[in-house]
Parts: C-alpha cells; sequence; structure tokens
C-alpha cells in the first residue's frame, strides 16, 4: 500500500511535464507581429494578376520601453510578389527569422491601381476577412501611389510607420476625412452592393503621408471609380452629417472670414414616391465658432450676425452641392448611401430599386437632390479685433 | 482511493432554475445568430427568438410539472406506473442515446472551435480527450456537486455576456436595426425552429426534478430559468445584428465568437477580449456537456441500479470518444449537431405528450399516494 502510495506520487510528478507540453507553444521572443501591410500590384505581371505584397513588421528592441529609449529603427519591411495573397506570406516568412504572427495587424494600404482594377479588391479583402486571426477591426487605407512606400516612411512622433498612419486616419481635426474604415465594415457594404468611401493617402514629404481625401467604391463592382478631394470631400461629409469638425474659409464682405466647425447633423427626407425620380431633401445644420476675420464689423449687432449666418450656409450648401453633383451626376455611385434611408424607412420602395440602385438603371442618378443648410453662429471668439475701426477714436 | 461523499444528494429548486439555462447555453449559441439571419430579414429575428423562447419556456414547465407530479421518484419509476416497465426502459435507454450523443457533439462542437481559434497546431484528439477527461472527472463525482458547480458558473457567464454586450454598444448601427418586421410569414417560422433547436436539452429534467426535496415549486423555478436563457440569446442575437448587420451575420461562421473579437475596451487598454471570453464560454459548454453526461448516467443506474456509477462512466467514456471524432469535417459536424438536436426535441416532446396523455389517464387518481 505505502509503495503503491509513493509510486502514484510520482506518476503525478512526471504528468506534470506533460502538463506544459503544448503543441500551439511559441514564445513571444519568436514571433514577428505585423502591424502592417501593404499590397501592389507587381511590377512584373504573369499570366494571373500578381500581386507585391509588403509586411511591416515589429522590432521590439528599437521601441525601447517607457525608460528606456530603443535604439534603431522599430520595425522592418519584408516583400514578396505572388499571385496568391497567402502564399506570398508563406513566401516572407522564408525570410523571417521569427515566426510571422497575423493577429496584430493595424492596418492594410492597398495601392489605388489595384483598387482600380475589376473584382481585385474583393478578393484581396477575402483574406482579411477568412483567416481567423484576422480581426474585423483592422483599418483600411488607400494608397494614391505605391502602397509600400508609404509603409517606407520616416515617422517621428510614432516609431512604426504603420502605426502612424492608422493614428493618422484616426485624427479628426480636418474635415476631409471619414470615420476609420475597417475591414468589417467594407465587407458589410459589399455584401449588401452597398458603395462606401476609403481614406486615400498619398507621401506629403519624406516624413509625413497627407490625408488627401476620399477614394469613391462602387458596391455592385466592389472597385474604386473615382475620387473625393478637399472641398468635395468636405461636401460629402455635410451631407452625411458626420466629422463636420474642422475649418470652413469663405468671404464676408470682401473680409476673408474663417469658421471652425463645432459639429453638426444631417437629415434626409424623401419628398415623392415616384421611382423614376426621386426627390430627396438633406437638411444640413452646423455649428460654428468664428476664428479668423480680416474685416470690421461688429458682431453684435444682429444683422451682422445674420450676414455671417447666411454666408456660412451658403458657403457649406455650395460644397455639399459639389460633393453631390460629383457622386450623382459624374461617378453615378451613391456613397452617401442613401439606399440605407429608403431601406430603413421606405421598405417596400426599396425593394423596387435595390436591384437597380447606383448601377444598372441606376435610379440614385435620376434622383434629385436638395439642399438645405442651417447654421448657428455659437461664439465670436476671446476678442472681437486687434486694431481699431477706421475713425474711431 | 476513497471520494469523498457529501451530506445529502438533495438539490434545492432554485438549482433547477440555474440548470436549466447552464444546460441550454451550449455550442448553439456561437453559430445560431448566423442560422437565424439567414432566414429573417433585418433584425426580425427576435420575433423568432421570442415565439421559439415561450415554447421552450412552457414545454420546460410541462416537463417539470410531470416529473414533479412524482416527487423524489426516478423517472424510471414514475414512467414504469405510467406507461409499463418495458416501454420505460425504452425510453430510458432512448434518453441514455440522446445524453451519448450530445455529450459527443459538445465535445467535438467545443473541440472543432477551439482548434479554429485557438490551437492550430494541437491535434484535434487531444483537444477533445482532454476536454472529455475534464468532464468525466465532473460527472464522476457527486451530482449535487454538479449543480453546485452551475451555481458558482452561471453568474460569470450572464455578467461576461453582459459586459460583452455593454462594450458593444460603441460599434452598434441603428443602420443594422432598421427596418423592422419585414420578414415573411415563412421566413418567421423557419426562424422559430431554427432558435428551438438551441434550446435543446431540457430533457434532462425528467430526471433531475427527482433530486429536488420539495419539488412543488421546481415547474415555475424551471421556467423561469428557461425565461433567462431566453433572455440571453435574445441578447446575444441583438448585438450580433446591431454591429455585423444581417448580412454580415449570415455569412460570419460564428458571430458571437467573432463579436468578442471585433469589440475592444475604449483607450487601448484592453484589445483581446476574446481570451477571457473563451474561458467563459468553455465553462458554460462544460456544464451542459457534463449534465447532459451526467444525466444518461443517472438514467441507466435507474435500470441497472447494481452497477457502480464509476464504472458506468468508465464504460460509456470511450464510445462518447469515438462518436465525438467520428465526423470528417465541419459540415459533418454540422449534420450531427442538427441530429442531436431534432433527436432530443423529437424525443423530449413525443415523451412529455406520452406521459401527460396516461398521466390523465390514470395517474391523477392513484398518485394521491404520493
Amino acid at each position: 500500500m505505502g509503495r503503491n502510495k509513493v509510486f502514484l506520487h510520482l506518476v503525478f510528478v512526471l504528468l506534470l511535464f506533460l502538463l506544459t507540453g503544448c503543441w500551439d507553444d511559441v514564445e513571444l521572443e519568436d514571433r514577428a507581429f505585423i502591424s502592417g501591410v501593404s499590397i501592389d500590384l507587381a511590377e512584373e505581371q504573369g499570366e494571373n494578376t500578381t500581386f507585391e505584397l509588403m509586411e511591416q513588421l515589429v522590432v521590439p528592441s528599437g521601441l525601447g520601453s517607457t525608460t528606456e529609449a530603443g535604439g534603431g529603427k522599430a520595425y522592418r519591411n519584408l516583400s514578396q510578389t505572388g499571385e496568391s495573397l497567402y502564399e506570398i506570406n508563406s513566401a516572407i516568412s522564408r525570410q523571417a527569422n521569427r515566426d510571422i504572427t497575423i493577429d496584430h495587424v493595424e492596418l492594410v494600404i492597398i495601392s489605388q491601381d489595384l483598387a482600380r482594377q475589376d473584382g481585385l479588391f474583393n478578393d484581396v479583402i477575402d483574406v482579411f476577412i477568412r483567416q481567423q486571426q484576422m480581426r474585423r477591426g483592422i483599418l483600411l487605407a488607400i494608397a494614391e501611389e505605391k502602397a509600400k512606400d508609404l509603409l517606407s516612411i520616416e515617422t517621428e512622433h510614432a516609431k512604426i510607420p504603420a502605426q502612424y498612419i492608422s493614428e493618422l486616419t484616426e485624427n479628426r481635426q480636418v474635415p476631409i476625412t471619414t470615420s476609420p474604415v475597417r475591414i468589417g465594415d467594407i465587407q458589410e457594404s459589399m455584401l449588401n452592393n452597398r458603395s462606401f468611401v476609403v481614406p486615400l493617402l498619398s507621401i506629403y514629404k519624406d516624413n509625413s503621408v497627407n490625408y488627401k481625401g476620399l477614394a469613391i467604391f462602387q458596391g455592385k463592382s466592389s472597385k474604386m471609380v473615382g475620387t473625393l478631394l478637399g472641398k468635395e470631400a468636405k461636401g460629402f461629409n455635410y451631407v452625411l452629417g458626420k466629422e463636420q469638425q474642422g475649418s470652413v474659409t469663405t468671404k464676408v464682405e470682401g473680409d476673408q472670414t474663417t469658421f471652425i466647425l463645432a459639429g453638426g447633423t444631417s437629415k434626409i427626407k424623401l419628398l415623392n414616391k415616384d421611382k423614376d425620380q426621386l426627390r430627396f431633401q438633406v437638411d444640413i445644420d452646423v455649428d460654428a465658432r468664428l476664428t479668423e476675420y480680416f474685416g470690421e464689423l461688429d458682431f453684435y449687432s444682429k444683422g451682422v450676425k445674420e450676414k455671417f449666418k447666411t454666408t456660412l450656409e451658403d458657403k457649406v450648401k455650395k460644397d455639399a452641392e459639389d460633393a453631390l453633383k460629383k457622386l450623382k451626376d459624374e461617378l453615378q455611385v451613391d456613397a452617401f448611401q442613401f439606399d440605407i434611408f429608403l431601406r430603413s424607412h421606405h421598405y417596400n420602395l426599396w425593394k423596387e430599386v435595390k436591384d437597380d440602385w447606383d448601377h444598372g438603371k441606376n435610379y440614385f442618378s435620376k434622383s434629385d437632390i436638395t439642399v438645405q443648410v442651417n447654421a448657428n453662429i455659437l461664439e465670436p471668439g476671446n476678442s472681437f479685433r486687434v486694431k481699431k475701426k477706421e475713425g474711431e477714436e | 482511493m476513497s471520494t469523498f461523499k457529501y451530506a445529502d444528494d438533495k438539490i434545492k429548486t432554485r438549482d433547477i432554475m440555474i440548470a436549466v439555462p447552464s444546460m441550454v447555453i451550449a455550442v448553439g449559441i456561437l453559430a445560431f445568430p448566423r442560422l437565424l439571419s439567414e432566414v429573417t430579414f433585418s433584425s426580425d429575428g427576435w420575433v423568432a427568438i421570442l415565439l421559439s423562447g415561450l415554447v421552450a419556456v412552457i414545454f420546460t414547465w410541462a416537463v417539470a410539472k410531470i416529473a414533479a407530479n412524482f416527487p423524489n421518484q426516478s423517472f424510471f419509476t414514475y414512467a414504469s406506473f405510467l406507461v409499463s416497465k418495458p416501454i420505460a426502459v425504452i425510453l430510458v435507454v432512448l434518453f441514455s442515446i440522446q445524453g451519448i450523443t450530445l455529450t459527443a457533439f459538445e465535445v467535438r462542437a467545443i473541440t472543432d472551435i477551439s482548434h479554429q481559434y485557438l490551437f492550430q497546431e494541437t491535434p484535434m484528439q487531444i483537444i477533445s480527450l482532454t476536454f472529455l477527461l475534464v468532464v468525466v472527472y465532473a460527472v464522476s463525482g457527486s451530482r449535487a456537486g454538479i449543480f453546485r458547480l452551475n451555481v458558482l458558473f452561471m453568474p460569470i457567464i450572464f455578467v461576461t455576456t453582459v459586459i460583452l454586450v455593454l462594450f458593444s454598444i460603441g460599434y452598434m448601427e441603428v443602420k443594422n436595426i432598421l427596418p423592422v418586421l419585414k420578414t415573411d410569414v415563412d421566413g418567421y417560422m423557419q426562424g422559430t425552429l431554427q432558435s428551438a433547436l438551441s434550446y435543446t436539452g431540457i430533457g434532462v429534467l425528467f430526471f433531475y426534478i427527482s433530486l429536488v426535496r420539495n419539488p412543488k415549486k421546481a415547474p415555475r423555478m424551471a421556467a423561469f430559468g428557461m425565461s433567462g436563457a431566453v433572455v440571453i440569446y435574445m441578447l446575444i442575437y441583438l448585438t450580433c445584428i446591431a454591429v455585423f448587420g444581417q448580412s454580415a451575420t449570415e455569412v460570419i461562421r460564428f458571430p458571437f465568437v467573432e463579436l468578442a473579437k471585433t469589440v475592444e475596451i475604449p483607450g487601448g487598454f484592453f484589445e483581446r477580449l476574446e481570451s477571457i471570453f473563451f474561458v467563459i464560454w468553455i465553462m458554460a459548454i462544460f456544464t451542459t456537456t457534463v449534465m447532459a453526461f451526467d444525466a444518461t448516467i443517472f438514467a441507466l443506474n435507474s435500470i441497472f441500479p447494481k452497477v457502480k456509477k464509476i464504472k458506468l462512466v468508465f464504460t460509456l467514456t470511450p464510445f462518447i470518444y469515438l462518436i465525438a471524432l467520428f465526423p470528417n469535417n465541419y459540415l459533418e459536424t454540422d449534420t450531427f449537431g442538427d441530429f442531436v438536436s431534432y433527436y432530443g426535441w423529437g424525443l423530449s416532446i413525443t415523451v412529455l405528450i406520452l406521459l401527460w396523455i396516461m398521466y390523465k389517464v390514470k395517474g391523477a387518481k392513484k398518485s394521491g399516494k404520493k
């Protein structure tokens, strides 16, 4: 009995060694985390489309810790060309000394050339949606030129270019941006044949990336069909009622005036039910603060305030109408997603038009959209002028 | 080695209330938002959940009621009384088959999911063996202990689910919910059937009510527990739809897992919510598996009272392991799961109707001896 007990205990102790064994065990030190991926069309094309994939791996020693600055570069870029993205990934792992881990991909950049090709964009997205380790929260951006160049810029605030760019897409100081676009959102839009926008980035200088505007994708063909830059992108956001932040510069009685938008909303109304000529009305509300004014008018008089208000309203209205014109008449793509409004509030009508909304018969481009703006100037700023009016003592 | 004996093997009605959701909430919940959104439009699946939930609650109540009419009698005893001994033996065997297949299915499903998301390299056989061994360990012990384990686990599962839903609020979009009530009747019917399949396993109540010392309140408590499960299903379904939208939910294999992967706690403080989530969810599946297995042992023990419980456990385990490894791929696993669900519902409903009819015919008079 006593001997048996000793034997049993011995077995238990030995079993403990088995507990630590694990097939999937990869030490943290042996992993290389990908933080960003860029996908381009390769320069030399084979029979099938050849991609050039670049993975940005984090080099932890370059990152340093909170108390100690890291030395050297914090990232390493590896790239390969091939026909299947997953195969390229395997090819890249042959170059890496560590186990490449895709769980932490933060950002995917796709070049404009690739996005404009027929049927390639959804193939690329498919990989990121299907892979179990990938997350639906991966951010997506379109590069105006080569996507891989964006991952090679010399960053300063952030140690890793991919991190810098993903933070950039989340920075909302400028009104030409859209909220960060996640891969999951793209899948939802594409499943519904809904058109959508993706941030469009370009290289500004060696050390900075410029948030240039928005890339427009048509849902049906899921390829990029155009861009909205500068004012058009602002107008786009006015219509959406989202991201209404940033500045608007206009002229009041010939003097340059800049407003800062403090937010706002928009509301879509459908005025008739004739599907061949739908009439929408978009009511835009914006709140603004005056931030820069070169003229000499007195804000505390009601008439003057009214004047500023109408000027701002006209300006916002013009931008919104320009964006509508470009998307509706020129590109004929409903990136505003008016169809969501129809689906949610006019379901029966939506069922009739959904198969030919912004493609085929294109009811969207046949529709008529009017814009009404209501601006509210919240405050005139801390001090009214820096110089006295002429003639005043 | 000796096994520790608890003072008694009796449980309270409260334990039944907690056991019902612990039994019902299993792997089905991970995939069911997908199955439901395949047949319903927009966010309309909630109607189906409500309808099937109502059916399930009534059903649970009826099962608990018939069992509670024979306090402290095992299923075999009162079934023998109602439908004669040979038929009772057949019923017990059929229930045991359900218990075995359900246990095997749960083991298989948890293996598939852990293999997909957690251990790509570890062989499936090892994962299922490990899980099954833990289940065997739980089943070998005291029966009341399992109920205490439920009482311990259920609040954790519930709270984690609620936390997950709360953190998802930031990702919800109104456009995914609207429009409402646009599904046709056929869609609702299919959806109701589909979500009813997720509520399998109520059959164990036929057996477990006999453990309750004073089962008068048991039917009400069981129905109440079932409503809790319906609420959790509803919460999870609506959250998945609000976050992903119907069209994406339809194509995500395990929407609930994906939800945990999508949600990030704001501020970049904690991104990988799914790691905690998996631990909790395996607990939920564990309780189901343990109860399915234990009910089988309980049932078989009633027709073979002389055989020691531990022997039954060790005899059945290899079979369960083999059945669990039987499906070759995910499609076969799904078919297996459908079979288990249909079989479970079919058997439970047939037995329930049969017992109630017999109870009305002859039981009402004689059962006065209770």
